[in-house]
């Protein structure tokens, strides 16, 4: 193996590929990061066995060949580059890779590319494209719901639903539940349900953050992979095995009080609570009570703590119908309100012990369910 | 009080059973006698482990002249008249069958003489019989002589330990009475080396002195008893002087020399967090009872006592300790070795007064009780598992799941308290699945777990159905935690329930050990600890934390 | 061709299992150390991820790779995998390590047909990771298999136990052994005569033995250790019994190991002076204990015998090693018995 590429899109492409190296493993080889030609270009690839990102770049390609070299090693010294061309040769008898860029250079020993897992092939399922902003929106505001404990595997991921010409997202972690519907620009030949682990998601999100491009997205639930193709870039990712609970009986068919508040106000407010709430377990309480013939409605957000004293803030409202008290924990409310790009959420409750329901208000597409905390009041 | 055959009825009451077991039962009988009989010095002289000869002496009452061979008979004593007697015993040999029962198995003399005779009444019997009677002179006072002991039984001659068992045994019955009876100069030679001797000056910290020697009694702190029976007086060692084993827990009824399950359990929990596992204290516990609210008569050798309120002496003896534990805690004075855990230590005052048993006086006034850390810097996490943090004097590393646990045990237990215990509802009712063995504590147990912020409810065979759990746990494995708890919980009785949810709750809610951590949320895991109640101990009881203070620091570069 | 050699039973259950596609979703091998565990499990492993047409074929991709550590669906969870972050030996398998497997048994597998977990040393797993291990056990993904290995299965929860399909591992015979020894070429005769007798049926020690020279010196040392203390005094085997009751606390394994040693030691004395040379265990030493011999009686071997076991047993129990040790120390027997 024998070529050069440019040190500034070597280095993209490692940092594109470095999240998908292994921490933790039984298989030390997936510490490490696969270097391949591929045609005219450099391959790049890594895996954790979960998700596996490969990433192409441009190159100068003599010598077909592939290695693999140890990740965190190869990144920090590509990055302390200049940018400039950077010649890579592999050793095939010692298995040792030559770098050379400007007046700097190293060699650094790698491991037989033929031990690297190979990077599964998606092939045989069902496509579809969807466009970069509407999934970017979907992931931010579902994956924060997932389970991050394990005892229920299935909630670590988030369950997609593929139907016609719509992706539903969902995520529920036992407490809290956040389904989002978007668009697929391209319908779907057959209903398909999958559940990707919300790991990987949170990888595609970041991956696709500066891409205009739409994802293209192939998935077989009976391989138990998925495959997000962007520009340059391909993400691959294991299914998590198992049915995801059905979502929609938890999802309250009415409610006896609705507030109407403007997103930042509520965040900022219950930022602050929370802050005080911090000694405990994040209560924060609100009350809404409606307006009269005269004065606005309100919701009233406090939290309190043995050691730092109260808060109490007061947000302006449009309420319908009765005086409502609940509970929530902090963090289920900052982690929704801060995803919302709108500038009004409803929030809509029954009783202090039921979950209560926050949407959007001007869209249709997102819903956010929060069981609350049961106090003394 | 004149020796006379008891009464058959009396007789009867009294529970039958061999009184001498091995050489110490025999020492503790004769020195019991002594007691009764007023001695102010009692001498114990043992050999060959106290088969060959066992010895006791004591300028006692003496018994007369016309009544020694009735002292021999089974069921005579002098010391109780009939059943009334019984029920406010308060000689402690009543029983009236050590003499008989030790002739039966040994080689006995007796030499007694009772105030205003002339001279003395020598007796010796053997096989239990009396062999020959004569005249001896002798001050006021008994000696028996036991010789050749188990002899004639070689079974139970076998069953004997070695002679440095026995002559242990032998020693702690009388550093036990030693204890016991600080009044009376107790002397006791192992052949003729002299193993006890106590000055009868009174004092008690005095015997402890003899018995535990200086260090132990150094750290001893005096129990103030209450005015009301019952009172509980004596000494309790600090945390810090512990041992691996029960042995030296002594307790007293009425001055009677007690094994209670229930007396160990009260001091052990009155102990409870400020040892580590497996460690138990230096206690010297005398309880004073009306007589009729205690029953000595349940065993034979009466080392076993029974209450009438067992409730209340559990609690006056744990109220007792506990206080004498806090309030000697309130002075800290951190003395850490090198590797040594930061053990609340003894109060440097209390011990330069020398052996007074007295308090001291207004001269020091008593601090207030709290055993706050000082206000400590964070350095940094070493291993991801300890935090390092620097006080006003030396260097604080810190285990971060023992600190978090013990910030954590308080907050629920305090949450408890107050009822507010903060519940997070589920979205969807899970159902938990339990084994037999499970299904038994949670079925008895479910509805009390609504205190801690599980709403449990039984759900069919072998599962529970759960609505809410305590927003601490929302995060983490609370089903994985119940099913552990519940085990442990059938493993028998372990104590406290709610304390032992509590402590299952705060250990899977903490940090674990190799979790990094940031600067900020070890600053605040510090500030929550310095506010804590008990910072040195986890609630397992294991240390927190280790001190190097800045002399030690000193003394190890060598630069003093 | 399955790797392992000599269990024919748990081998023929395994492949009637394979044919029939009965797999079970757990099983549990339990045999001593070195006696194939791992190699059989590695067996089954390549059997359910082949590719070529006699699985577990031993040439295809996956079998080598499997053999290799190299495939990404055959995990192996002991004491020493997963990296820790810190690299330090772990006194027990521990929860986390238990989650990362219950993790990825929810993934479909990588390259292969079957994720197959191995957890060596089960019976290190700590009480919590056995709970968490059990509700896997219970609820197990498609194609998924677990397969522990213990030398002990009586302190694994009988609750993980009764879930996993049980195969025992037996000894070899010390002429199979040796055979394999031979054919393999790995040593020359007499080498595979002591080591298969050395060995104790366990082929995987005796290959170890073979490949690494360190363990037979290791052996060489020991003995001369045992005839220094058997020679020397009270204060010198007090000093041993301490050293290795501190050895206790590190490795437990290794004062066994230490014991068994000792008890083929005695035993071949024993032999020896009953004129059963030929059986002995320690057969290049069969001069040197011959010799040795002559100063004890017959009745001084066996009770110093018993006294090993027993303190062997104890230790198992958990009693006080150094107390054990230095009681093992005393029942020395004295020479000059006859």
């Amino acid at each position: 193996m024998k070529l050069s590429c440019l040190q500034e899109n070597l280095d993209r492409g490692l940092s594109v590929v470095g999240r998908a190296v292994a921490v933790r493993t039984t298989l030390p080889i997936t510490n490490n990061v696969l270097l391949a030609t591929d045609q005219s270009r450099l391959k790049l690839a890594a895996t954790n066995l979960e998700m596996a990102v490969s990433c192409w770049i441009g190159a100068k390609v003599e010598e077909e060949g592939a290695i693999t070299v140890p990740a965190r090693l190869l990144s920090e010294f590509i990055g302390s580059l200049p940018a400039e061309k950077v010649d890579i040769s592999l050793s095939p008898q010692t298995k040792t890779v030559g770098l050379k860029c400007a007046r700097f250079e190293a060699r650094i020993s790698g491991v037989d590319a033929k031990d690297f897992p190979p990077i599964p092939k998606v092939e045989g399922g069902v496509t579809t494209k969807v466009e970069v902003e509407a999934l970017r929106q979907g992931i931010a505001r579902v994956v924060f719901a997932a389970a991050t404990e394990e005892s229920r595997p299935v909630l670590t991921g988030v369950d997609a639903v593929f139907e016609g010409d719509l992706l539903t997202l969902a995520a529920a972690d036992g407490f809290r539940l956040a389904v989002y519907k978007l668009p697929l620009a391209k319908a779907v030949s057959k209903k398909t349900e999958v559940i990707i682990p919300a790991r990987a998601l949170g990888e595609l999100n970041r991956l696709i953050a500066e891409q205009e491009e739409a994802v293209e997205i192939m998935v077989n639930p009976d391989k138990g992979q998925a495959l997000f193709s962007l520009k340059n870039v391909e993400l691959v990712s294991q299914l998590i095995q198992g049915t995801f609970p059905n979502y929609s009986q938890l999802i309250p068919k009415s409610s006896t009080t609705k507030a109407v508040i403007s997103v930042g106000d509520f965040l900022r407010a219950t930022k602050t609570a929370s802050i005080f709430a911090r000694d405990g377990s994040g209560i924060v309480r609100l009350v809404v009570t409606p307006g009269g013939e005269m004065t606005p409605g309100k919701v009233v957000v406090s939290a309190r703590s043995e050691e730092v004293g109260d808060d109490v803030g007061e947000i302006d409202a449009m309420v319908e119908g009765e005086e409502a008290k609940i509970a929530f924990n902090g963090k289920y409310l900052t982690d929704v309100l801060s995803v919302l790009g709108e500038a009004q959420v409803s929030l809509e409750t029954t009783n202090p012990s039921s979950p209560g329901v926050l949407k959007p208000v001007g869209v249709d597409n997102y819903l956010h369910v929060v069981m609350p905390m049961f106090v003394q009041w | 009080m004149p020796i006379k055959a008891l009464d058959p009825k009396v007789v009867a009451r009294i529970a039958a059973g061999e009184v001498v077991e091995r050489p110490a039962s025999v020492v503790k009988e004769l020195v019991e006698n002594a007691l009764d009989a007023g001695s102010s010095q009692i001498s114990v002289e043992v050999r060959g482990g106290g088969v060959s000869l066992i010895k006791v002496a004591d300028n006692g009452s003496g018994i007369a002249s016309a009544e020694v061979e009735l002292a021999f008979d089974r069921y005579a004593t002098s010391k109780l008249e009939n059943l009334d007697d019984l029920e406010s015993i308060q000689s402690l040999g009543f029983r009236g069958e050590a003499l008989p029962s030790i002739t039966a198995v040994a080689q006995v003399d007796m030499v007694t003489c009772a105030a205003g005779e002339r001279a003395g009444t020598y007796l010796a019997l053997k096989d239990g019989a009396i062999a020959s009677r004569s005249s001896q002179g002798r001050p006021q006072g008994t000696t028996v002589t036991v010789a050749n002991l188990f002899r004639k039984i070689p079974a139970r001659l076998k069953f004997l330990k070695s002679v440095a068992t026995e002559n242990a045994h032998i020693a702690n019955v009388v550093s036990q009475y030693a204890l016991a009876f600080p009044e009376v100069r107790f002397s006791l030679s192992i052949d003729g080396r002299a193993a006890l001797r106590t000055s009868g000056s009174g004092r008690l910290i005095d015997s402890i002195v003899e018995v535990y020697g200086a260090e132990v009694a150094d750290s001893m702190i005096e129990l103030k008893g209450e005015a009301a029976m019952p009172q509980v007086t004596g000494r309790i060692g600090s945390p810090k002087v512990n041992r691996s084993g029960r042995g030296y827990l002594s307790f007293f009824v009425n001055r009677r020399w007690v094994n209670s399950r229930l007396l160990a359990r009260a001091v052990e929990e009155a102990y409870h967090g400020l040892l580590m596992v497996g460690r138990h204290p230096i206690t010297v516990i005398n309880i004073s009872l009306p007589l009729n609210e205690v029953d000595v008569n349940i065993h034979p050798t009466k080392s076993e006592v029974k209450f009438a309120n067992e409730r209340a002496i559990f609690s006056a003896v744990q109220r007792a300790v506990r206080q004498a534990l806090t309030e000697q805690i309130a002075v800290p004075r951190v003395e850490a070795a090198v590797t040594r855990p930061v053990f609340p230590s003894a109060v440097r005052e209390t011990a330069t007064i020398p052996y007074s048993g007295v308090a001291p006086g207004p001269a020091f006034p008593p601090p207030t009780p709290s055993m706050a850390l000082p206000v400590l810097r964070v350095l940094g996490q070493l291993d991801n598992s300890y935090i390092i943090a620097e006080g006003p004097d030396g260097l604080y590393l810190i285990d971060q799941h023992a600190a978090h646990e013990r910030i954590l045990f308080e907050r629920i237990s305090q949450q408890r308290l107050r009822r507010e215990v903060e519940v997070q509802g589920m979205l969807e009712p899970m159902t938990l699945e339990v084994s037999p063995r499970q299904e038994a504590v949670l079925r008895s147990r479910y509805q009390d777990l609504n205190e801690f912020g599980f709403a449990i409810e039984p759900f069919g065979d072998k599962t529970f159905l759960v609505r809410a759990v305590p927003a601490l746990l929302h995060k983490e494995d609370w089903a994985g935690m119940l099913r552990e708890l519940l085990d442990s919980l059938s493993e028998g009785d372990k104590g406290d329930w709610a304390e032992e949810v509590t402590i299952s709750m705060a250990c899977h809610s903490a940090v674990r050990a190799g979790q990094s951590l940031s600067d900020a949320e070890m600053q605040e895991l510090v500030r929550q600890l310095e506010q804590s109640d008990t910072p040195h101990t986890c609630p397992h009881g294991r240390p927190t934390m280790i001190h190097l203070s800045s002399e030690q620091l000193k003394k190890q570069f060598g630069r003093t | 061709m399955w790797q392992v050699v000599g269990q024919s039973r748990a081998v023929t259950l395994l492949q009637r299992n394979l044919e029939r596609g009965s797999i079970a979703h757990a099983y549990l091998l339990v045999g001593p150390p070195h006696v194939g565990k791992m190699t059989l499990a590695l067996d089954l492993a390549r059997a359910l991820n082949c590719q070529g047409a006699e699985p577990p074929c031993g040439s295809c991709d996956a079998c080598q790779k499997i053999a290799g550590g190299k495939h990404a669906d055959v995990q192996i969870t002991g004491l020493d995998s997963g990296g820790n972050g810190n690299n330090k030996p772990r006194a027990e398998i521990s929860i986390d390590q238990v989650r990362e497997m219950q993790h990825s048994s929810n993934l479909p597998p990588f390259e292969g047909r079957h994720k197959v977990f191995v957890i060596d040393g089960a019976e290190l797993m700590s009480n919590e990771a056995a709970n968490c291990l059990l509700k896997t056990l219970e609820e197990p993904s498609e194609g998924v298999i677990f397969i522990l290995l213990t030398s002990n299965d009586s302190v694994l929860p009988a609750t993980v136990v009764s879930r996993c399909q049980r195969l025992e591992l037996h000894p070899l015979a010390t002429s199979q052994v040796e055979t394999v020894l031979n054919e393999r070429r790995l040593v020359e005769p007499p080498k595979a005569e002591l080591l298969a007798r050395l060995c104790h049926g366990r082929l995987g020690w005796a290959m170890l033995a073979a490949a690494d020279d360190n363990l037979l010196q290791q052996r060489a040392e020991l003995i001369g250790r045992l005839l220094d203390i058997t020679s020397g005094d009270n204060g010198e085997r007090f000093d041993y019994a301490s050293r290795l009751a501190a050895q206790f606390s590190q490795n437990r394994g290794s004062v066994q190991e230490v014991l068994d040693l000792w008890l083929d030691w005695w035993r071949d004395l024993l032999l020896v002076k009953l004129g059963s040379g030929d059986t002995i265990t320690n057969v290049d030493q069969k001069a040197a204990l011959v010799d040795m011999g002559r100063g004890y009686s017959l009745a001084q071997i066996r009770s110093f015998i018993n006294s090993i076991q027993a303190a062997g047993e104890q230790l198992r129990q958990n009693a006080n090693p150094r107390l054990v040790l230095e009681v093992l120390m005393l029942n020395i027997p004295g020479r000059g018995g006859v």
